[in-house]
């Protein structure tokens, strides 16, 4: 029983250790305040979820397709939000994400609205359905592998220094010749496919999903995840999955009345959010300072 | 090179450029002149596309690039830097040159899986050639403001071009690095480097221009030689006033 626990709490951390590495290649590495990445999480799973239920689609086309699908809608909130800088991106971005959460609940004939969409079948890879939780664990490891060696891969290449230098000064790098408007879109469609992985991994292993799971709270668990690991640094992402999302389960040991959780977990947040700016503004590994 | 025709431009009450007519010759260090607020450097953002103008035209090599993008202008070969250096402070030495050589870098998947072969000696080299003390892995934001200027020089020379505007290149600057600037672009003089410069020390533009363009109010008062334009009354009385 403890260890079903104990795997389940796994593979939370590695879906949101995508998650996380994926926003601090938008956020982090590009400089883009991007408060709505939950949305690209959500039409992840949506997509998936839909492809697979209704529309027979395999796992791995599902998946992929999910990928694709948020990196149009990555691709369009840049071009949208093209004139905005600073904190009126970031507001901009966190209206996607309520957009996003308002056409989850309401287009009912496609997500099925606040009833959720149950059923979301287990993945199916060349005939062999990861059905227990400790396979779903070592698969989510292998997805996880892939993409954050993607990311590792990209961040490390000259490429990535050229997100990097749009990040510390925009103005400078057009005057290299460089478009920072492709730059920008091209890593915010990164950014979203890998979170869109994330939230397939996330509903074909928990089978169902609605609204709920992408809203305000999980976007507060995963700029706290971003934060607390720190800037441009993808081991960071990693590191802080682990702490964040074990943190408030320990309050499950602690005896305390069930209705008090909930805003433990978020004090405990905000404690460790306040903690971590005063004393290391750049996070665990943070390679620049949180501006 | 550049061909500016009746360029005006106004930020809300303020006209900062009346209209504006002058050519750039190539080969030839060419040096915008004029007091502050005379419009020099919102030329200089007009003509590389950071702001468009809101009457007139500009024309490189005879091509128009009025509301062209700046990353466009700079892909047709116009290089140049700015008044407040534009690094980028978590990047190194190295990635800053490195950036500058080539467009590349711009190719996402390309550059997934890419062997970085490089010659670190020759960039060593550029260090030395531009008096750079700092090592290669050394940060933009560990820099000095004269080390800084460099680099940023190094970056703009390095990058394929055929025009270098330079904002003020040796402002701010400790005389030993005004004098290595000086003598750099000297050298770049003699190669036959089409430069469009804008400076306050009428020394350095003396010693260093072709020719020069005196601007007031965002138009162009007199222009040519040096030593025409610098003892012209008008362009005395725009410094000093009346």
């Amino acid at each position: 029983m403890i260890s079903t626990y104990l795997i389940h709490i796994a593979i939370i951390i590695v879906i949101f250790a995508i998650l996380a590495a994926s926003l601090n290649l938008s956020l982090g590495y590009t400089g883009m305040i991007n408060l709505g990445h939950i949305a690209f999480y959500g039409i992840g799973a949506y997509s998936s979820a839909i492809l697979t239920i209704r529309h027979d689609f395999a796992f791995i086309p599902a998946i992929i397709c999910g990928g694709l699908i948020a990196s149009v809608f990555g691709w369009f909130l840049t071009v949208i939000t093209s004139r905005l800088k600073g904190d009126y991106f970031a507001l901009g971005t966190l209206g996607f994400a309520f957009v996003a959460y308002a056409v989850f609940l309401n287009w009912t004939s496609l997500t099925r609205g606040p009833l959720g969409i149950p059923g979301i079948p287990r993945p199916e890879i060349f005939g062999y359905v990861v059905r227990s939780t400790s396979d779903y664990l070592t698969f989510s490891l292998i997805v996880a592998a892939i993409v954050i060696t993607f990311l590792w891969l990209l961040t490390r290449s000259r490429y990535g220094k050229l997100l990097e230098a749009t990040r510390d000064d925009a103005v400078g790098l057009q005057m290299l010749g460089k478009n920072i408007f492709r730059l920008k879109y091209q890593s915010m469609m990164v950014a979203a496919f890998c979170a869109a992985i994330a939230g397939s991994l996330y509903g074909h292993y928990i089978s169902f999903i609605d609204p709920s799971t992408f809203y305000l709270n999980d976007i507060v668990i995963l700029l706290t995840i971003a934060i607390v690991g720190g800037l441009a640094s993808l081991r960071g992402s990693i590191a802080a999955a682990i702490i964040i999302i074990l943190l408030p389960e320990m309050l499950r040991f602690v005896n305390m009345p069930p209705s008090m959780i909930g805003p433990m977990r978020q004090i405990l947040y905000a404690l460790l959010l306040i903690l971590i700016l005063m004393f290391r503004p750049r996070g665990l590994f943070g390679k620049v300072d949180l501006e | 090179m550049f061909k500016v025709e009746n360029v005006k431009k106004r930020f809300g009450g303020v006209q900062a450029i009346k209209g504006s007519n002058f050519e750039v010759p190539e080969n030839k260090i060419t040096a915008l002149i004029g007091p502050n607020g005379a419009g020099k450097t919102t030329l200089f953002n007009i003509i590389t596309g950071f702001i468009k103008p809101d009457e007139g035209d500009v024309y490189f090599r005879g091509q128009r690039i009025t509301g062209k993008h700046p990353f466009e202008i700079a892909n047709m070969g116009v290089s140049r830097t700015f008044q407040q250096v534009r690094l980028f402070k978590y990047l190194t030495i190295f990635d800053h040159l490195r950036m500058a050589d080539d467009n590349q870098d711009t190719k996402l998947f390309k550059n997934l899986f890419a062997r970085q072969k490089v010659d670190k000696e020759a960039y060593e080299k550029v260090l030395e050639q531009y008096g750079i003390e700092r090592g290669l892995d050394a940060l933009a934001s560990e820099l000095s403001y004269g080390q800084r200027k460099l680099l940023d020089l190094a970056m703009a020379q390095r990058k394929q071009h055929k025009i270098l505007m330079l904002d003020e290149p040796v402002a701010g600057v400790n005389a030993v690095i005004q004098e290595r600037i000086e003598n750099y672009l000297l050298d770049l003089k003699q190669q036959g480097e089409t430069i469009l410069l804008i400076d306050h020390d009428m020394k350095f533009v003396r010693r260093l221009a072709d020719y020069v363009i005196a601007l007031d109010a965002g138009v162009v008062l007199v222009d040519g030689e040096p030593e025409k334009v610098l003892t012209d009354k008008r362009v005395l009385e725009a410094y000093l006033g009346e």
